[in-house]
C-alpha cells in the first residue's frame, strides 16, 4: 500500500494499516524518517514529486521487496511539499511471519528510496538560503549492497 | 508541446514548465539536449545524470520525438 502526499504522516494509523493488513503476521518492522535539523542549520524541506512515475518506482521497489522476501504486507507513505524539521518524511513498514524478512525488506526498501524513489528535495537553511540537495555516496553505497545480492 | 522541468532545473530553465514548439531539426533526446544547452546557456542538459521522460515513460538516450506530448527533464533523484 502506498501513499504520497502533502499532508502530514499519521504514524500510528499507517502502523494501524499494516496491522489490519497482515493479522497472521509474526512480525511487524517499520521505520520513520524525519526532517533533521543539523544543529539549527536546516529549517525545513521541500519534497517534489513526477506522478505517476514517482507511484511507479516506487510500485517497481514494493514489488522486488515482495519478490526476494516472504512477505504478509508493505506500507509505504512519502510526503511531499514543504516539510518543517521533526516532521515525518517517510514511513516504510514491512509484515512477514518472521522477523528477519521484514527487517531486511524495510532495510532495502529506504535504501532503494533513497536513490532511485522519484523525487527532488530542497533544503531551506535558517538563513534563508535554499539549496537543491542529491543522495550522498553512502546513500548509494547502501543501494549497491542490494544489487550485489539479487 | 508541454516542457517540465523537475528539481534544480526549474532554476536553470527559469521557470517549471512551458507550452513551446520544437525547432525544426530538433528530431530526439540528443537533439534536444543541445538546444535546451543553448536556450538556456548552459552544459547542464547535457548530463548524462539528467533524465529524460516522454509522455511519462522514461526515454532512451536517443529516442525519436515525432510523436511526444509531453517532455520531463529530471535531474537525480532521491527520497527518503
Amino acid at each position: 500500500m502506498l501513499e504520497i502526499g502533502d499532508q502530514a504522516i499519521d504514524e500510528r494509523d499507517a502502523l494501524s494499516a499494516i496491522r489490519d493488513a497482515s493479522r497472521n503476521a509474526g512480525a511487524v518492522v517499520s521505520f520513520t524518517g524525519c526532517v533533521r535539523h543539523e544543529d539549527g542549520e536546516v529549517a525545513a524541506l521541500y519534497l517534489q514529486d513526477y506522478s505517476p512515475l514517482t507511484e511507479t518506482g516506487i510500485d517497481d521497489a514494493m514489488r522486488e521487496a515482495q519478490r526476494r522476501w516472504s512477505l504478509a504486507a508493505i506500507v509505504v507513505r512519502h510526503r511531499t511539499g514543504w516539510i518543517g524539521t521533526g516532521e515525518v518524511i517517510v514511513f516504510v513498514a514491512a509484515a512477514a511471519a518472521h522477523r528477519r524478512d521484514a527487517f531486511a525488506a524495510v532495510d532495502f526498501l529506504m535504501d532503494t528510496l533513497k536513490t532511485d524513489a522519484i523525487f527532488w528535495k530542497k533544503e531551506r537553511l535558517a538563513s534563508g538560503e535554499e539549496r537543491w540537495i542529491e543522495p550522498r555516496r553512502e546513500d548509494h553505497a547502501a543501494r549497491a549492497r542490494w544489487a550485489a545480492n539479487a | 508541446m508541454q516542457i517540465i522541468y523537475f528539481g534544480r532545473l526549474a532554476e536553470v530553465a527559469r521557470c517549471g514548465e512551458e507550452e513551446t514548439s520544437l525547432p525544426e531539426g530538433i528530431r530526439n533526446t540528443a537533439e534536444l539536449r543541445g538546444w535546451l544547452n543553448q536556450r538556456f546557456d548552459t552544459g547542464e542538459f547535457a548530463s548524462e545524470r539528467v533524465r529524460i521522460a516522454i509522455d511519462d515513460q522514461l526515454a532512451a538516450r536517443d529516442r525519436p520525438l515525432a510523436d511526444a506530448r509531453k517532455i520531463a527533464l529530471l535531474p537525480p533523484v532521491g527520497g527518503g
